[in-house]
């Protein structure tokens, strides 16, 4: 085998799930410094705003850490910003409500505000979907 | 046979060296893409720079500090991968350090292009490298 098909299984040998867990090590540790550089702030003010040491908020700037979901909200509350995000099961379901309402189905209530949405009346008083 | 070849076909004979190995490759793909920005390398001893970027604590142990591959970083779009070895004391510059024979050869590497930079023979500016196809450079290590 030569050196570069070698050193290309190499690469191609790695497993997904190392892939992910760096390629997402990686991200999180660039959008840290993103938020730091975007509201001019240095990492002892960050360790100040979450109360914990200079040193231990360095680590956490400075390579790729298995962070727990606890660390990474004090992150988000000391940033004010997001770090991660997860697709979740209510933002599905409020796509699903806007559908319906597209379709002139029944209205809950607490979707009044999609007006542009709502189905004008037909000549014969039926409803009929239109698109927005 | 280059000494980042020399490095992955040397350490990954052993299988319990593996996991390890591939989160260095993982790294080196997504710097492609990313650059070479110093935070995602180690950099505890002089000007070496080395891969994988520090991680968890729970991963060193007393007389393991992990594989590491040194590299020579020019600038961000530029980076020499060299060799490496498994990190058995905290500092490389130990003399029973089986990974200082590396470390010693990119800091050589390192002082070596800085020099003929100054001296003009060789440049590099981004992403582009000015170099002579007969050149050479003699290292320690």
């Amino acid at each position: 085998m030569s050196e570069f098909d070698f050193v290309k299984k190499m690469q191609d040998d790695i497993p997904e799930d190392v892939r992910i867990y760096v390629k997402k090590s990686m991200d999180i540790l660039d959008r840290l410094h993103e938020l730091m550089e975007q509201q001019g702030i240095m990492q002892k003010e960050l360790a100040e705003r979450m109360g914990k040491s200079e040193a231990e908020v360095s680590k956490w700037l400075n390579g790729v850490q298995n962070f727990t979901l606890k660390s990474l909200s004090k992150l988000e509350a000391a940033l004010g910003a997001s770090i991660i995000e997860v697709p979740c099961k209510r933002n599905r379901l409020q796509k699903l409500l806007t559908i319906k309402v597209y379709r002139g189905e029944a209205k809950p209530h607490y979707l009044s505000e999609f007006k542009k949405l709502e189905t004008p009346k037909n000549s014969n008083g039926s409803d009929h979907a239109t698109a927005a | 046979m280059s000494e980042y070849t020399d490095f992955n076909k040397r350490l990954s004979s052993n299988e319990a060296n593996k996991n390890e190995l591939n989160i260095i490759n993982a790294v080196i793909k997504e710097i492609g893409e990313r650059g070479a920005l110093p935070r995602y390398f180690t950099r505890d001893e002089k000007n070496a720079y080395a891969l994988p970027p520090k991680q968890e604590k729970y991963f060193i142990q007393s007389d393991d500090y992990g594989i590491r591959l040194y590299c020579v970083v020019l600038n961000e779009q530029i980076v020499f991968l060299v060799n490496g070895d498994r990190k058995k004391t905290q500092k490389a510059t130990d003399p029973v350090s089986n990974g200082g024979k590396y470390f010693y050869m990119a800091n050589s590497l390192h002082e070596e292009l800085i020099k003929d930079k100054l001296n003009k023979i060789i440049n590099w500016r981004d992403n582009d490298l000015e170099i002579d196809d007969d050149y050479l450079v003699n290292i320690k290590g």
